[in-house]
């Protein structure tokens, strides 16, 4: 059971996220609504008590002002109170959005390392995303709606009770089926089926994925088509569950209207009698009032036919509210530790580990101790573990064995403390959708445009700057400039060298730069500009560093 | 083509009605169901009929009910029935609409899986395999609302309306008046909901899809922002977007709805001014007309009734119109999807021209390696052209059985178009490929493909365990066989060291394999396979030099007898190759090799 229930996102929750804005929003909804009930209603008596006073001959003095007015109000109202419905739940859904996101990204930013890569490298941040898109939707597809229709069974209630008083059992009995058996048959009839074709739709993606990835190797040994077959299954399932789902909706909206015709039928038979062949008018009712009481049903019909489809909504939001909770934070009280850089740093028997998956139980362990100033450079097969070592290091995965800082054994692993302390080039660097500066400036955020550059040109993307129409403005990533792999590797060589921290870790720094600016970078590092207290590097390529570094094999 | 675009997109603006490649394409989609459609609009206008009906007899029950309290069975019954008719008639256009677009969106799914299969490697000249994904099914199933919702309203605008006009005319020639004159209002509307609505939800999704990215961006490289300790700033950026988008995107919806929000509220306020002007008229008060009424009560409560019902579909589409939008965007996409086949079918279209030529100056500018027209693999004058663009410059070569080739040369010169080629996912190819004697055609294709291992730069694999993937695609393989692969390619040792050996996973995230042990274990399923030639697209690009020597030297030990073509740089040469090729604009420059020896 979770600790802390505030993390937890429930469908209450989703209404108090912003209870302000959704409240002006249900508000305005509210008002159009009634006031579409209310204009049908009373243009019908209107017309009808106009009618009858000219039959009557009270023309003259009935009052044909004030229902004028009311009528124009009530149209005014409706239209001004759609308008205002739909830019207050437009932004209340755009607040909602940014609350949610937020939301994931404190769930995911104290989330260690480990965790965070497969749910980055799977596909659940992008169902995370997919979700967040349907969640913020509920109040507005479900919430809402079924707020309206409430409202207007009990302006209809009210009305008869008025109009017709032997009606309110009747219109408490099409409230109930309308507002609570029907939605709830609809739900049960498909929760299931919304439930598999959620759970569904992110199988086939898996498989498509896995299948395409192998599409050569399937296609020329002549199997191709078996497998796609398989896919195929998987979409006609699909299409059978969506074909069930909206055969539902459509007849949950069948009944619902059958249900309005069963209660304009049944207040037609309370009020009228058969006699003489004829159909008689009760006494005690006023025909005017009766004729605005079934136009005012007519209207509230309309308000209940979003319903029908506001369990397919509500199945959505409940899967993908329950995946997103699968990311809550139970316990994060843990507080960094201290751990400061200072004269050595040493490690015992370090072997870097990914939690999961194919276990290395051939890898040795590693021990080595580098002192300020020093540098060292991890060499091996590749597959001996240089990179997870380098990770281990960077605090990024767990390891086995021990780090000593001044022998004091230290934990690093997530520690914010020492990731303030280490500039690391990781394996797969990531360049963000952002002004080339800001990627920079990742590394230092202080940092001025002139070092920037300075940094640039060392790295031998000078040139490439000037050909930039933006300079250092120019966006990155697939909305601006694509970036070659090279590329990104040296722009995030360049905040690592940015960073000035106390230990350097480079993962194979110089794949993809040219002999000159391999020197460059090598006299950067080693000059008192970017010089580190330590360094640590993997590099298959030889470099001026190697002079002064000692060399640590890993098998 | 440009010009005509540039034209259409004005006379676009103008009426809104011209078609876009994008409504081509939808248009083009519903065609198959065709007879559906005519049946939802047959529908559409039962539809109509039914709220005619209904609103003809509800007038005459309510006036009767008004002025003389009683009711008459026949117009109840006939109010009953139009609404029966009316909400039998949604249900079935809903089911059939609903079922046309499934049966549209699922074949297309399927059409669009398959063209993706055709392409094979070529499928990343679009897109990579998630995105493709996310097209093949995201962005097909966006289509559904245009489907289901926009197409058939889009007729019942039109037939709504007109049914209306033509009960009214009957009953009351004012009635008919008033909805005329409301008549250039509606198409109005059509134009101004048209434009407004779409500005603004072109604008919200604009900014909804830019948030989204931005998100998305970063969150992917939330463990870089954690490791420089920028969470913070990150999440302030988060926010700050989100709400300074809020406030700018709100200023423009604003404004949007307003726009469609006034239209609508002429619209209400003409139907509560035709009330009024109903209940005047009825009171004898109208200015004009003092003391005689233009209409009767029933046609009063007609034209009531019927107000409403005249300009409510046109509301409706309105806000269906982002269903159109949606469906647009998604269409340019889809359309960019199949675009890749077109364009080869036009290169092939110009292939006997280019080829002519090459045959008329070419012949002095190629050299030819040793040709030898009985060879197992022989290519004359073969070249790629695809849209325009040389992948791959027109040479003559041959490889003879059990020949091994090193084939090297720049980047983009049109090594991977050239193993595209002879894997067979092109035959839009100039010149000619013999394989085995006769041409490469769909005919022997498969025949061919059997014969094939391919081992690419990344090699395939599927998510499943080590024994999965190597029995991919050959069906169960005896242990014992599978332990002769892998003891040959050199893969036993570290399987064995695996906590589940073979039938440890393979997944996404990583194996914890390096990406030697990888590549050996490809080796071994090549192996498995049989298969007499093999292709190997830089086997070894992305290993360090030991172990790309190592694997390398694998190969070679396991591939003797074999029939090869590698591609690889000269980072790793390939010593032990028969013959070594090299690619060049001008054909390609073979040489045997001298076989050096190694330890």
């Amino acid at each position: 059971m979770p600790k802390r229930k505030s993390n937890v996102l429930t469908f209450k929750s989703l209404l108090f996220q912003n209870p302000f804005g959704l409240i002006v929003a249900a508000s305005i909804g509210a008002i159009a609504s009634l006031a579409a009930v209310a204009l049908l209603g009373i243009s019908g008596w209107f017309l009808s008590a106009a009618g009858l006073a000219a039959v009557v001959g009270t023309a003259l003095t009935f009052d044909f002002l004030t229902p004028g007015a009311l009528v124009r109000l009530m149209a005014i109202l409706r239209t001004a109170g759609r308008y205002g419905e739909q830019v207050f739940s437009h932004d209340h859904l755009l607040g909602l959005l940014r609350t949610l996101r937020l939301w994931v990204w404190d769930q995911r930013q104290s989330l260690p390392f480990i965790d965070l890569n497969k749910q980055t490298k799977g596909d659940l941040l992008q169902r995370l995303i997919g979700d967040l898109d349907q969640i913020i939707k509920w109040p507005l597809a479900v919430a809402m709606p079924w707020l309206y229709a409430f409202l207007g069974c009990i302006a209809l209630a009210t009305l008869s009770a008025f109009i017709v008083p032997s009606l309110w059992p009747w219109v408490l009995l099409y409230s109930a089926l309308q507002l609570v058996f029907l939605p709830w048959l609809a739900h049960r009839l498909c929760s299931v089926a919304v439930f598999k074709m959620q759970a569904l739709s992110t199988h086939r993606r898996a498989r498509f994925m896995s299948v395409f990835g192998a599409l050569i190797t399937l296609t020329i040994r002549g199997n191709w088509a078996g497998y796609a077959s398989k896919l195929k299954t998987l979409d006609l399932r699909q299409k059978a569950l969506q074909a069930y789902i909206q055969k539902t909706s459509s007849i949950t909206k069948y009944l619902s209207q059958c249900t309005t015709f069963a209660l304009m039928a049944v207040t037609l038979i309370q009020v009228l009698a058969y006699k003489n062949d004829v159909l008689i008018l009760d006494e005690g009712v006023q025909a005017t009032w009766l004729v605005a009481l079934l136009l005012a049903m007519l209207a509230v019909n309309e308000l209940l036919q979003p319903l029908s489809n506001a369990f397919i909504a509500q199945g959505q939001s409940k899967v993908g509210l329950r995946r997103l909770n699968q990311i809550a934070l139970h316990d994060h009280g843990e507080r960094a530790t201290v751990c400061k850089l200072g004269e050595t740093i040493r490690f015992d028997n370090l072997i870097g580990r990914y939690q999961q998956g194919a276990c290395q139980s051939d890898l040795k362990g590693v021990s080595a101790e580098i002192e300020l100033t020093q540098s060292l450079r991890i060499v091996g097969k590749s597959g001996a573990g240089k990179s997870t070592l380098l990770a281990a290091l960077a605090g990024d995965l767990p390891f086995s064995g021990s780090l000593f800082i001044d022998d004091n054994e230290v934990s690093i692993t997530s520690n914010q403390n020492w990731y303030k302390q280490v500039a690391y080039l990781p394996q797969n660097p990531i360049i963000f959708q952002q002004s080339l500066s800001s990627n920079l400036r990742l590394g230092a955020p202080n940092a001025t445009d002139q070092e920037l550059i300075e940094v640039l040109n060392i790295l031998g993307l000078g040139e490439w700057l000037e050909s930039l129409p933006n300079g250092l403005d120019t966006l990155l990533g697939n909305q601006g400039r694509d970036v070659s792999g090279g590329q990104a590797r040296r722009i995030a060589l360049g905040r690592a060298l940015l960073r000035k921290s106390g230990l350097m870790l480079l993962d194979e720094p110089f794949d993809g730069l040219d002999s000159t600016s391999i020197q460059r970078v090598c006299e950067a590092i080693e000059n008192n500009k970017y010089r580190p207290d330590f360094l640590i590097y993997v590099s298959h390529i030889n470099s001026p560093l190697d002079r002064n570094a000692m060399s640590l094999p890993v098998e | 083509m440009i010009k005509a675009n540039a034209k259409s997109n004005k006379a676009d603006k103008r009426s809104g009605r011209v078609l876009t490649p994008e409504r081509l394409f939808l248009k083009d989609l519903a065609q198959p169901e065709k007879a559906t459609y005519r049946t939802v609009n047959l529908l559409g206008i039962l539809i109509a009929v039914g709220i005619v009906l209904q609103a003809f007899g509800l007038a005459f029950v309510f006036s009767d009910l008004v002025l003389n309290a009683v009711a008459d069975l026949q117009m109840l019954v006939l109010a009953g029935v139009g609404f029966l008719l009316r909400i039998s008639a949604q249900y079935f256009r809903d089911v059939l609409s609903a079922s046309a677009s499934r049966n549209i969106r699922f074949s297309l799914r399927q059409k669009a899986l398959s063209h993706l299969a055709d392409l094979g490697p070529k499928r990343h000249q679009i897109e990579e395999d998630a995105a493709l994904s996310t097209r093949v099914y995201e962005q097909i199933d966006a289509l559904d609302d245009f489907f289901t919702r926009y197409k058939p309203q889009a007729f019942l605008v039109a037939v709504i309306p007109c049914v209306i006009l033509a009960s009214v005319v009957w009953v009351s020639w004012i009635a008919f008046g008033i909805f005329m004159l409301t008549a250039p209002l509606v198409i109005l509307f059509m134009i101004l909901v048209g434009h407004k609505a779409a500005q603004a939800n072109r604008k919200q999704f604009k900014v909804l899809s830019l948030l989204s990215n931005q998100f998305s961006d970063l969150n992917q490289g939330l463990a870089e922002l954690n490791r420089l300790g920028q969470t913070t700033t990150a999440r302030n950026r988060l926010s700050d977007s989100a709400e300074r988008y809020q406030k700018t995107t709100m200023g423009v919806l604003r404004l949007a709805f307003l726009s469609t929000g006034t239209l609508e509220l002429f619209a209400s306020v003409s139907i509560a001014m035709v009330a009024l002007y109903l209940g005047l008229g009825l009171l004898e008060q109208l200015p004009w007309s003092v003391g005689s009424s233009p209409v009767t009560l029933s046609e009063a409560f007609f034209l009531l009734l019927l107000a409403p019902e005249f300009y409510l579909p046109l509301r409706q589409l309105g806000s269906d119109y982002h269903a159109k939008q949606k469906a647009e965007a998604a269409s340019t996409d889809l359309i960019d999807l199949f675009n890749v086949k077109a364009d080869s079918h036009t290169a092939a279209f110009h292939k006997p021209e280019s080829s002519l030529s090459e045959e008329a100056n070419g012949n002095d500018q190629i050299m030819y390696p040793t040709f030898e027209s009985d060879a197992l693999i022989v290519m004359r004058h073969m070249g790629w052209e695809q849209a325009g663009r040389q992948r791959l410059a027109p040479f003559t070569g041959s490889i003879h059985e059990g020949e091994r080739v090193w084939l090297k040369g720049e980047s983009g010169i049109g090594k991977s178009s050239l193993m595209t080629i002879l894997l067979g996912f092109e035959q839009q190819y100039e010149g000619s490929l013999k394989v085995a004697g006769g041409e490469l055609t769909a005919t022997n294709l498969s025949q061919w493909r059997n014969r094939l291992a391919w081992i690419p730069q990344k090699p395939e694999w599927v998510q499943g365990t080590i024994r999965q993937n190597l029995e991919l695609g050959i069906g169960r393989c005896t242990e014992a066989a599978l332990r002769e692969a892998l003891i040959q390619a050199k893969c036993w040792d570290f399987v064995l060291t695996l906590k589940y050996g073979l039938d440890s996973t393979i997944t996404e995230a990583g194996t914890g394999l390096s990406g030697g042990q990888m590549q050996r274990l490809s080796i071994a399923r090549a192996l498995l396979t049989q298969a007499d030639i093999w292709l190997l697209d830089e086997p070894c690009s992305g290993l360090d030099e030991d172990t790309a020597e190592h694997v390398l030297n694998t190969i070679d030990d396991v591939s003797h007898g074999k029939t090869m073509l590698i591609i690889s740089h000269d980072t790793h040469p390939v010593f032990w190759a028969d013959t070594f090729w090299t690619l060049t604009k001008e054909g390609v420059h073979a040489k045997a090799q001298i076989k050096r020896s190694y330890v």
